[in-house]
């Protein structure tokens, strides 16, 4: 008899971490998409799905750091402005979440612009 | 902003995609990506009336070609940035429309692409150089002899 693979119904808490700071970047309105890089270091594989634009790595405290990587929307106000905003809105959403405390640093990069002519990010 | 202190550098994050401006925040911090400064100003520089295009003549047409097959943007065409840690120095090569007045429209474009980099990027811009490489006339888009075929 063969064994079912196991299927994996809680996600870790980096998987987490990451989903929930990826989403709620995500849900800014300056931000078109997360965009994994060029050399796809902004990505995190989630059950056979792969989030796009976030990066969760350990560290040794146990807590994660926590890097993105965005596509901003035109027109874009400051974008250290943007990137304090979003911060203060993930650190908000992971309080929520119960995952406020493994969350280390929060980097937030802003990796491409999407101008007014250009075509949605999918 | 928390915390304004600028750290990290263009060479610091170069491994991680060309990232240019960093600065801390409150535990984390923020980077921009040359690729970005490249596209604000190339938007700054279309957003002023007289300015017909951005590039050269070989780079529009090799544009036109890579944007066809998706590898292209126009948005980066003409458009050469060098990024520091605080500071960035731009050049443009554009087009202007017949009629316009050449220095009007360079200082318009000087001038917008300084206040949108600085604006949204945080970068003091050391100086914005703008080479007109060509003309355009209203009958430029039209081909030159009509087909011989339907």
């Amino acid at each position: 008899m063969v064994a079912e693979p196991l299927k994996r119904v809680l996600p870790s808490p980096r998987v987490r971490l990451a989903r929930v700071a990826l989403e709620t970047a995500l849900a800014t309105k300056q931000v078109a998409a997360g965009t994994p890089g060029r050399h796809s270091q902004w990505a995190t594989a989630d059950a056979g799905e792969q989030l796009s634009g976030v990066l969760a790595t350990v560290r040794p405290d146990g807590r994660y750091d926590v890097e993105l990587c965005l596509v901003a929307r035109w027109p874009v106000p400051p974008l250290h402005e943007l990137g304090e905003e979003i911060r203060a809105r993930v650190q908000r959403a992971l309080a929520r979440e119960g995952l406020g405390d493994s969350l280390g640093d929060l980097g937030v990069a802003f990796g491409d612009l999407l101008a007014p002519d250009e075509p949605a990010v999918e | 902003m928390a915390d304004k202190e600028t750290s990290g550098t263009a060479g610091g994050q170069e491994g991680r995609g060309g990232s240019a401006l960093e600065q801390s925040g409150r535990r984390g911090s923020t980077s921009i990506a040359d690729t970005v400064v490249t596209k604000v100003a190339g938007i700054a520089a279309r957003e002023v009336g007289g300015v017909q295009d951005l590039g050269g003549g070989a780079a529009r047409a090799v544009g036109s070609v890579t944007q066809r097959v998706g590898i292209g943007d126009e948005r980066s065409q003409g458009v050469s940035v060098e990024v520091g840690e605080r500071e960035a120095a731009v050049d443009l090569t554009i087009v202007i429309e017949y009629g316009e007045s050449i220095p009007q429209v360079a200082e318009a474009v000087r001038s917008n692409v300084i206040k949108r980099v600085e604006g949204i990027t945080g970068l003091s811009v050391t100086e914005v150089n703008v080479a007109v490489n060509d003309l355009h006339f209203p009958g430029d888009e039209q081909p030159d002899h009509e087909s011989r075929v339907e």
